[in-house]
């Protein structure tokens, strides 16, 4: 069992335009069993910062390491990050090749040179942990923009990631489709996978992240959620708003009764203000 | 084309083996092509109607939809034998040609109904996969399989730019209509380039490394339903063969 970070970055550099760095020596440490949210203004970073994390893009200086291993990007290196970290990217039909959906989901296994009986498994689990069992049988030009988000990371599912990197998983989702992703993730995270997403979503962090990485001005800040996402000048920093939940938490630990209560929604909140003010009438 | 490919990805014969289906459908081709148009033609598209608005349960809508440009290009082709140019410049009705019109058309006709059975109800994706074992190169298969999928998304792009275009005038008139096909070409060039380059990653992140090999679900050939295609198929010729003696 390797010790130490599962996915750390140590003084990364990164340039798409030599004249136009992106990342100017970014350090990260992803925990095992860790839930991070990776949030930024748009173009700060956060999808180079995952792409590097998978492999797909090599650090102009300094380096990634996945398990303690540093990503070497050779044929051999990349096999090994990609059997441990699995890269969810936004855009489902940037990884949707096949026109069957149980066919899509099992490529990576076939590429991991696994049984039949194996990779039909695989399939299966993948296909229900994300709850698109019933779709496997179906063409991927036919399902809705949501179930092919769901398709795609079945199919990063199925090669069992230690890490799994989700960039901006929930956007163009509706809100029931936001927190069905949520809780599938969750359970993934039960299961033993840590998850990484990237999120404009502040609020949704705050609720779903152990930690967060706030990427802005071509570097990496990373603390716990709750500290990170009440940071109100870290986060203008970065053009976010701050979260309610931790500056609405701040005002009721000013107000006698209402100290250390933790509402995590408007309706707790509401269902909390309504209780207090029965109590005291 | 879409509407054949949704009626082959729901309907009743989806979960029939690929071969069985071609088996059918190639069968009836055969007869169609090899028997006297009167009657073997005719059997063997009437046979392949009926299975595909019956057992196959395809809306004859969707079939009559996709035959429209095929029977456009038999009607055509009908046209040559059916005229005649005299010495003077003037076309006549070739009354000697009627038959041989009516023949090829029947045949067209029956080969075109024979292969809609085909792809109206096995989807491409059950039969690509399987075709290496018939000596066809994975890369061929693999990249048809590819080209299938993606002409989905290259049409949504085409759709989405179009209505981009309609929305701010671009069809008003011929000449915003030419500049705005221009420009929908050149955005889904540069679309489909950043597209495949998209793509290619995220094979990569999946451990590709050249080749697209997927597992294929493995489905048993039904020897009842062989039986029967070998059946109807010799009923075919039998009857072609009467019908053909006594007429």
């Amino acid at each position: 069992m390797v010790s130490g970070p599962l996915l750390e970055f140590s003084g990364v550099h990164f340039a798409y335009q030599p004249d136009r760095p992106v990342l100017t020596g970014a350090d990260l440490r992803v925990e095992a069993g860790q839930r991070l949210a990776v949030v930024g203004p748009n173009g700060g970073g956060k999808t180079t910062l995952f792409r590097l994390a998978a492999g797909s893009l090599t650090p102009g200086s300094g380096h990634v390491a996945v398990a303690g291993t540093r990503v070497r990007h050779n044929r051999a290196g990349l096999r090994a990050v990609r059997q441990q970290v699995q890269l969810v990217l936004q855009d489902p039909d940037d990884q949707l090749f096949s026109a069957s959906v149980r066919q899509d989901v099992s490529f990576g296994p076939v590429n991991l040179g696994l049984a039949p009986e194996e990779i039909r498994r695989r399939c299966d689990e993948a296909l229900a942990a994300l709850g698109v069992a019933a779709l496997a049988d179906r063409p991927t030009h036919l399902l809705s923009y949501g179930q092919r988000k769901r398709v795609a990371i079945a199919g990063a599912v199925a090669m069992r990631p230690r890490l799994l990197i989700l960039d901006e998983p929930t956007a163009g989702l509706d809100p029931a489709g936001v927190e069905a992703l949520l809780q599938t993730l969750d359970d993934l995270h039960a299961g033993g996978t840590t998850v990484v997403l990237s999120t404009h979503d502040v609020d949704l962090a705050f609720r779903w992240a152990t930690a967060v990485a706030v990427v802005a001005g071509g570097g990496v800040r990373m603390m716990p959620a709750a500290e990170g996402l009440a940071d109100t000048g870290l986060l203008a920093a970065a053009d976010l708003l701050p979260a309610w939940a931790p500056l609405v938490h701040r005002v009721l630990d000013r107000v006698p009764g209402l100290a250390g209560a933790r509402p995590g929604s408007a309706a707790e909140l509401a269902a909390l203000l309504t209780a207090e003010a029965r109590a005291g009438s | 084309m879409f509407a054949l490919d949704i009626a082959a990805h729901t309907g009743p014969w989806r979960s029939r083996h690929p071969a069985e289906k071609a088996m059918l459908s190639l069968g009836l081709l055969a007869c169609a092509v090899a028997l006297p148009p009167w009657p073997g033609a005719l059997f063997s598209g009437g046979a392949a109607a009926v299975l595909l608005v019956g057992p196959a349960r395809v809306s004859p809508a969707v079939v009559l939809r996709a035959a429209r440009v095929p029977l456009l290009f038999v009607a055509t082709s009908t046209v040559p034998l059916l005229v005649t140019m005299h010495a003077t410049a003037r076309l006549a009705v070739n009354a000697a040609g009627v038959v041989p019109a009516a023949q090829t058309a029947g045949r067209s006709v029956a080969a075109l109904i024979c292969l809609l059975l085909f792809s109206a109800t096995t989807p491409l994706s059950d039969v690509l996969p399987r075709l290496h074992r018939l000596g066809v190169p994975p890369a061929v298969t693999e990249v048809a399989a590819l080209t299938y999928r993606m002409l989905f998304l290259l049409v949504d792009s085409v759709r989405a730019v179009r209505e981009a275009q309609a929305a701010r005038l671009g069809f008003r008139t011929w000449r915003t209509a030419y500049r705005s096909l221009a420009g929908q070409a050149g955005a889904i060039f540069v679309r489909a380039f950043s597209r495949a380059r998209r793509l290619e990653e995220g094979l990569a992140l999946r451990g590709y490394t050249g080749s697209l090999a997927v597992q294929v679900e493995a489905r048993r050939v039904s020897a009842p339903f062989v039986a029967a295609t070998v059946a109807l198929l010799v009923l075919i010729v039998a009857l072609s063969a009467v019908v053909r003696w006594q007429w």
